[in-house]
């Protein structure tokens, strides 16, 4: 269980999370939705270790592997798609394993016919699907998604969401995403909290 | 008492005549406009000091090397000008004849110089580095024919690093222990003066006069073809004052230095008084100093044309004299 | 002239353009007269071919082309190794940078008289170059690496990503294109620098040796001539070190992705 406690974090001179705990149940997926900019993405780095806090601590992980789905993609526009995922997978697994774990989650997410073509030829849904494909092949215990269905129409997001599930299902990770979308939010996860208020000190509804 | 009165106006007259006549200016003495004149800071520099006396009547400047005369011959800016007797040529060619060589102003005057013993012999430069300034000018040439006479290759046999002027050459001399360098009068003086470890290594100039049998005109004066037929009457003024100052300076060695020092040609008046008198300064007349002058462009353009320009001056170039 | 001749082919254009110029160049040297000042387009080019045809002319080149490389070669040794310790020492970015800044303000002439009192007249020219160019190679090359966007840093954090890998993928990627405008700079820069300083050190072997005597023997058309010779070379070259650093397609990555990874 990965556990927020008594968080203190500063942005600038203000406190925007006070005192601020939750709980993320292993094997789950859990959402935080809440509105633009109330500090989700910040909740998200802090449990990443991309971002220091003040006070307080985050238990349950360390000797974690962690994957991460950044709001921007980050996907290295020099390398092609096939190339950008194999990337992460090499200080993991051996050549040829890497190249069949690209295949299989390119496969997965239906991208397997853009392997060979470069980011900035793959269009903004596209590019998510990468991120999130890098995501899902580098197999971390915990995947943390940040706005994973940004830029996608609802047709397609139609096509992922129910690909995202059945793998999530099948692979018994510990999830939390981060969205601004409800809906979204509630078809996928097991618990859903909602931030609100600033500083955040604790979590208003637990939505479910 | 009308015959006193009149007696009395005529005495004045012809006394006030007389007056007014002794009073009157010298109508020779006045130059229809300054002299502009480009020298360089060596002996040809020492020659005109008593011009420097005279602004009104003549701008002088020193340069320190021959090029920078050359470019005000060619703008113009300068009427008469002391130059390199080959790069006279040089210029009369590349002018189309528009200069005229009035006189030569300075004979040998080339030295080696060495902060060191090594060389007596300019055998002794097989194989050296020397530093040197004036490049296109006379000591090239002077130096290239001088190491044939001796058996070496200019070209292969030693290395020459062309500084930019002479003052460069005689702070490298004097600063670095070894080193070979070629300079003419008055820095020879004066860095063997300031520095007792640097001594003549080679007299150029005799070595030449050994070999060539020919003396050694190496700075001659020259002027806008313009100025010597247009301005005649300021040519005779000004030749006149050239010629006195050179008189002057080779006659008072100690009065010429405490000008030379007062007007910062050599600083150190003491120096000057010691190098003045082995500055060769001289004025030879065009028509006097021709002869030796074509034996000497003879020489020097066999080794290389480029140094007089391609071509021998025709007659023309030399200065025939006020009419 | 026709509107359609204008916009026909670019050689056509450049053609006539060279021709324009050509003719500036006789009227101007018509009107000053004087061929000691500007000589005459003929006489320069006749000097020119004449020059081709000299041994002596093929030894200067290749002297100071040798020393343009070499220049080159040691800035950007020099720029790479001090701006990557730069990046990871912020004393040896302090430091260099004090260095940078002074240089990049010190003109060259006060470089060359500096240099020729304590290098062989060869050499100055190279270390002329290398002065002037190491600090744009730093700079931008240094650039690079800083702007290697916190983004991907972060990326390869999360993912544990080996630090060869980090450097293969990632560093030289992102900092090659800078060091390619680095070359691009520096290599005009270059040939300006050795051949100034050619002249001033005037190294028997050198074009700028013979920029030299054409101007104290009043040679203008040999001048003129070396001129010429000496901007059509450094065009040249720097058409060729352009030619190969934009090899490939422009703007996909495409083959030179296989390189990365």
């Amino acid at each position: 269980m990965i556990e927020v406690k008594h968080i203190y974090k500063k942005f600038k001179k203000e406190y925007i999370f006070e005192d601020f705990s939750l709980s993320f149940a292993d094997r789950k997926v859990t959402s935080i939705i809440g509105p633009s900019g109330c500090g989700k993405t910040t909740l998200l780095r802090m449990i990443a270790g991309l971002e220091p806090y003040e006070k307080g601590q985050i238990s349950g992980i360390n000797q974690r592997s962690i994957s991460y789905v950044f709001q921007e993609d980050r996907l290295l526009p020099w390398l092609n798609v096939f190339q950008n995922i194999e990337l992460v997978l090499k200080s993991k697994f051996p050549p040829q394993e890497a190249k069949l774990k690209v295949q299989e989650v390119l496969a997965q997410l239906d991208l397997s016919e853009a392997a060979e073509m470069m980011p900035d030829e793959l269009s903004g849904g596209m590019q998510r699907r990468v991120a999130i494909g890098r995501a899902l092949a580098y197999d971390a215990d915990i995947i943390l998604f940040d706005e994973p269905f940004k830029g996608m129409d609802s047709k397609l997001k139609s096509e992922v969401l129910p690909q995202l599930a059945a793998v999530w299902e099948k692979a018994e990770k510990t999830i939390i995403l981060v969205t601004h979308d409800v809906t979204d939010a509630r078809k996928l996860s097991d618990e859903v909290y909602e931030l609100s208020g600033r500083p955040l000190k604790k979590v208003e509804t637990p939505v479910d | 008492m009308r015959k006193r009165v009149l007696i009395s106006i005529l005495i004045l007259s012809i006394l006030m005549a007389g007056v007014f006549t002794g009073c009157a200016p010298e109508a020779e003495e006045l130059l229809t406009a300054p002299v502009k004149i480009g020298s360089l800071n060596g002996p040809t520099g020492i020659g005109m000091v008593k011009l420097l006396e005279e602004p009104d009547k003549y701008q002088v400047t020193m340069y320190q090397s021959p090029d920078e005369v050359v470019g005000k011959i060619i703008s113009g800016e300068v009427d008469v000008a002391s130059v390199p007797s080959n790069l006279a040529a040089v210029l009369y060619n590349k002018l189309e004849g528009d200069i005229v060589l009035i006189g030569v102003n300075t004979l040998g005057v080339l030295y080696i110089v060495e902060n060191g013993e090594a060389v007596t012999d300019i055998s002794d430069l097989k194989g050296k580095t020397i530093v040197a300034s004036g490049k296109g000018g006379t000591p090239e040439f002077i130096l290239n024919q001088l190491l044939v006479n001796a058996g070496l290759d200019p070209q292969k046999d030693l290395t020459v690093n062309w500084l930019m002027n002479h003052t460069d050459v005689a702070s490298t001399l004097m600063a670095k222990e070894g080193t070979i360098a070629m300079l003419p009068q008055p820095f020879t003086t004066i860095v063997t003066e300031k520095n007792p470890k640097v001594r003549v290594a080679v007299d150029m100039n005799a070595e030449w006069k050994t070999s060539q049998k020919t003396e050694l005109p190496m700075g001659v004066l020259i002027a806008q073809k313009s100025f010597v037929e247009d301005r005649e009457a300021d040519l005779t003024i000004f030749l006149k004052d050239y010629t006195a100052s050179v008189d002057f300076v080779n006659s008072d060695a100690e009065a010429a230095a405490s000008l030379v020092s007062e007007y910062g040609i050599i600083p150190d008046a003491l120096i000057a008084k010691k190098a003045i008198p082995q500055c060769n300064i001289v004025f030879i007349p065009a028509q006097d100093g021709k002869a030796d002058l074509v034996s000497f462009y003879e020489i020097i353009s066999a080794m290389d044309p480029k140094s007089i320009g391609g071509t021998m001056p025709d007659e023309n170039f030399y200065f025939k004299g006020i009419k | 002239m026709k509107i359609s001749i204008l916009k026909e082919s670019s050689k056509t254009k450049s053609a006539l353009i060279l021709i324009f110029w050509l003719l500036v160049w006789q009227t101007v040297y018509t009107i000053i007269g004087k061929d000691v000042i500007v000589p005459s387009p003929m006489d320069t080019f006749v000097t020119l071919s004449q020059l081709l045809m000299t041994q002596g002319f093929y030894k200067d080149v290749s002297a100071t082309m040798s020393r343009v490389i070499a220049g080159i070669i040691i800035s950007f040794a020099a720029g790479l190794g001090t701006a990557i310790a730069a990046h990871l020492l912020f004393i040896v970015k302090d430091i260099m940078g004090f260095a940078v800044n002074i240089l990049k303000s010190t003109p060259v002439m006060a470089v060359i008289i500096f240099a020729l009192l304590w290098l062989p007249s060869g050499n100055v020219p190279i270390f002329v170059c290398f002065l002037m160019c190491y600090p744009i190679v730093y700079t931008n090359i240094l650039t690079g690496f800083e702007s290697l966007s916190k983004d991907y840093i972060e990326m390869s954090q999360i993912y544990r990503i080996r630090k060869r890998d980090l450097v293969r993928s990632i560093y030289i990627p992102f900092v090659a294109p800078h060091i390619k405008s680095a070359l691009s700079l520096t290599t005009g820069l270059s040939w300006k620098t050795v051949v100034a300083a050619e002249v001033l050190a005037s190294p028997m072997f050198s074009m700028g040796y013979n920029l030299l005597n054409a101007k104290v023997y009043l040679d203008t058309e040999s001048l003129f001539a070396w001129i010429i010779a000496i901007v059509a070379l450094s065009m040249a070259f720097e058409k060729i070190v352009n030619w190969i650093l934009h090899k490939g397609k422009k703007g996909a990555y495409n083959d030179r992705s296989k390189a990365y990874i």
